[in-house]
């Protein structure tokens, strides 16, 4: 009885035609919550950092370019888990639909998204990109807030923890001694 | 003395019609099975020009024979099973040809009809690969299963025609309508049909040659031209054994008159048509069908189908027509 | 002559699938390719049984100590001319395993790798596009080089 319904089947296919999608030939677009490669927004993205810290191979870097900071996706390293959609505070990374990423050379399938840099000014070390500092005032403007924040704000963690201690102390010192706690945020390429 | 015109030609016959039209024939039918099967399964199937394709690209490969086997007798059996079904097609009666009719000529195409099977183990026992060496004692099993059954239905015809030519068979059909209305002829074809599957190495008795199971078996090592030869032997396998079929039970391959074109149209659709209907039957057995164990085959054939060609040859015995 | 040859290999490209310590998915994405909904045999595409008889080796996985000789044995066994095909994330660049203690590398450390795909799991769409791009690979080199 089986048999029978097999040849069945085989006689209507026959009739029918084929059901097969003919990609490349005829677009076959993926549903609409579909992981593919994940795009940034270049207005919103400020490079903080928060989805190379999530990133679980660390396909995102974040590279030093000078005047610039770039933020850099390996799609050869990516795993499409979409952990950086989901810490990002401003929203700017989004998982598109493309898929095909086919490629002769491995590592010319990136996305890099530049912005002007946030250097210190004293010791020239990157912080973090211009956007992000505009955005950080911004949330905290409405605290009462020393006149010399934007000084502060525009300095790295050793440099801004010296300049803190010499106002603090009110004398010029050479070296604070401080337990300077690593912070991770960028690296240098 | 040999006319030099006659050596001349036999060997333009053979280059001709053995080297040139009995491959592309052959290579067409197996396309006809990868698109039947690809459209049965709601699949597209590959377009026209892929055997070609196949046999060409196979060709310009790399030839590697590997250190572990018997060298000679390695290059050797892919030439072996090609001449032989180029041979036996040959002497096949077809369309208009009837060159060679001796007496005693299905015997030849009989014994000839079973030397791939055999270039193919010996291939595969020349290659030193041990799962060339299963394959091998695979395709042992499978043959001393079908062979009895087949020599039995192939005695069907002649015992009918009382002669040992395919011409007598053919004439004989042609006076008497085809044998596989008869029911000894008809149970004859079943038999011929279940054999052809065997001898072709098809699914359900694709034992020899099992992907999943025994990675390509006799041919596991051969790679390149020697592979494309043996490629080409399963296609000429392919029309051999619907000409074999068809010469002895479905009618015949020839034009019976060549003087009225009618007829001469007529006798060559019903050619291709014979051909294509043993191509079809053995396609759809192919793609309806798992693969069997080896002693699940064994079985069958020996019980089952052996028991339907002995009551054929009991039945043609029996004068009465339609018997 | 040589135009004829190309077309060939281009019409009827042979796979053989290796799994060199893969979680299997792109395993099954390869094998949907085979199914009737993306259907790759009318590009010509079989999947092989036995490497000699195959001329593009597909990889997936990251290589692991275990599998490296028998890669490196699987990609001397295939006659030339060959194309190697990296499939998926774990293949191209390790992904989430490049730091485990019995990797061998990225498939391109072991064996040179013509085309990559990268996807955790590539779609079945992604990898016929992958296998187009490594037949325009076999047009462009023209009967070149290996």
């Amino acid at each position: 009885m089986t048999k029978l319904k097999a040849v069945l089947e085989g006689f209507r296919a026959l009739i029918k035609g084929p059901f097969t999608v003919r990609y490349p030939f005829e677009p076959s677009p993926p549903p609409e919550t579909f992981r593919g490669a994940p795009k940034r927004d270049i207005e919103k993205c400020t490079a903080c950092g928060a989805c190379y810290q999530n990133c679980p191979t660390k396909a995102i870097s974040i590279l030093d370019l000078g005047k610039e900071v770039a933020v850099d996706v390996w799609y050869g390293k990516c795993i499409f888990c979409a952990r950086c959609t989901e810490v990002c505070p401003e929203e700017a990374v989004k998982m598109s639909l493309t898929y095909d990423l086919s490629t002769y050379n491995k590592e010319e399938v990136r996305e890099s998204v530049s912005m002007p840099a946030q250097r210190c000014q004293i010791c020239g070390k990157l912080i973090t990109s211009d956007r992000q500092v505009d955005k950080v005032i911004d949330r905290v403007k409405i605290l009462p807030l020393p006149l010399n924040y934007h000084m502060m704000v525009s300095l790295c963690p050793e440099c801004k923890r010296k300049q803190q201690a010499t106002l603090l102390l009110g004398l010029r010192v050479e070296r604070v001694p401080a337990i300077t706690i690593p912070v991770a945020v960028s690296e240098k390429k | 003395m040999i006319d030099l015109w006659v050596v001349g030609l036999s060997i333009a016959y053979i280059v001709l019609i053995g080297l040139l039209i009995a491959p592309n024939i052959g290579l067409f039918l197996t396309w006809i099975h990868r698109k039947l099967g690809a459209r049965m399964q709601w699949r597209i199937g590959p377009p026209i020009y892929q055997p070609w394709a196949d046999v060409i690209k196979l060709l310009s490969k790399e030839l590697i024979v590997p250190e572990t086997a018997h060298r000679a007798t390695f290059l050797l059996a892919p030439l072996l099973a090609l001449a032989t079904v180029i041979l036996a097609f040959l002497i096949m009666p077809f369309v208009g040809r009837t060159p060679l009719a001796f007496v005693g000529d299905v015997i030849v195409v009989i014994y000839l009809m079973s030397m791939p099977a055999l270039a193919a183990m010996i291939g595969g026992s020349a290659s030193g690969n041990p799962y060339a060496a299963v394959g091998v004692q695979r395709e042992m099993t499978l043959i001393f299963s079908y062979e009895l059954p087949f020599i039995m239905a192939a005695l069907v015809p002649i015992l009918k025609a009382r002669s040992l030519k395919f011409i007598d068979i053919i004439n004989y059909q042609l006076g008497n309508g085809p044998l596989v209305f008869t029911i000894s002829g008809f149970l004859a074809f079943v038999v011929m049909v279940m054999v052809m599957q065997a001898k072709l190495a098809l699914p359900p008795f694709d034992i020899p040659e099992a992907k999943t199971e025994i990675i390509a078996g006799p041919y596991v090592e051969y790679s390149g031209p020697l592979l494309a030869l043996f490629k080409l032997a399963h296609a000429v396998m392919l029309l051999v054994v619907a000409c074999f079929v068809s010469n002895m039970l479905l009618g015949g391959l020839i034009v019976s008159d060549w003087s009225s074109y009618v007829v001469i149209l007529t006798d060559l659709l019903l050619i291709a048509v014979k051909i294509l209907v043993v191509i079809i039957i053995a396609a759809f057995i192919r793609f309806y069908n798992p693969r069997l164990r080896p002693d699940q085959a064994f079985g069958m054939f020996w019980k089952t189908i052996t028991f339907i060609a002995a009551l054929a040859l009991i039945l043609s015995f029996v004068p009465i027509p339609y018997f | 002559m040589s135009g004829l040859i190309t077309w060939a290999r281009i019409k009827s490209p042979w796979l053989f699938h290796f799994n060199s310590g893969s979680c299997n998915n792109c395993d099954i994405e390869l094998l949907d390719a085979l199914t009737p909904r993306f259907d790759v045999e009318r590009f010509g595409i079989l999947l092989e049984g036995s490497p000699r008889h195959a001329d593009v080796l597909v990889v997936t996985g990251i290589v692991n100590r275990q599998t490296l000789p028998r890669l490196k044995r699987i990609y001397d066994q295939m006659p030339n001319p060959k194309i190697v095909v990296a499939l998926g994330t774990c293949a191209t660049s390790g992904g989430i395993f490049s730091e485990g203690y019995n990797i061998a590398g990225p498939v391109d450390k072991v064996i040179p790798v013509d085309v990559y795909i990268p996807g955790c799991p590539p779609r079945p769409q992604a990898i016929i596009d992958g296998i187009v791009k490594a037949l325009a690979k076999i047009q462009a080199l023209r009967g070149g080089k290996r």
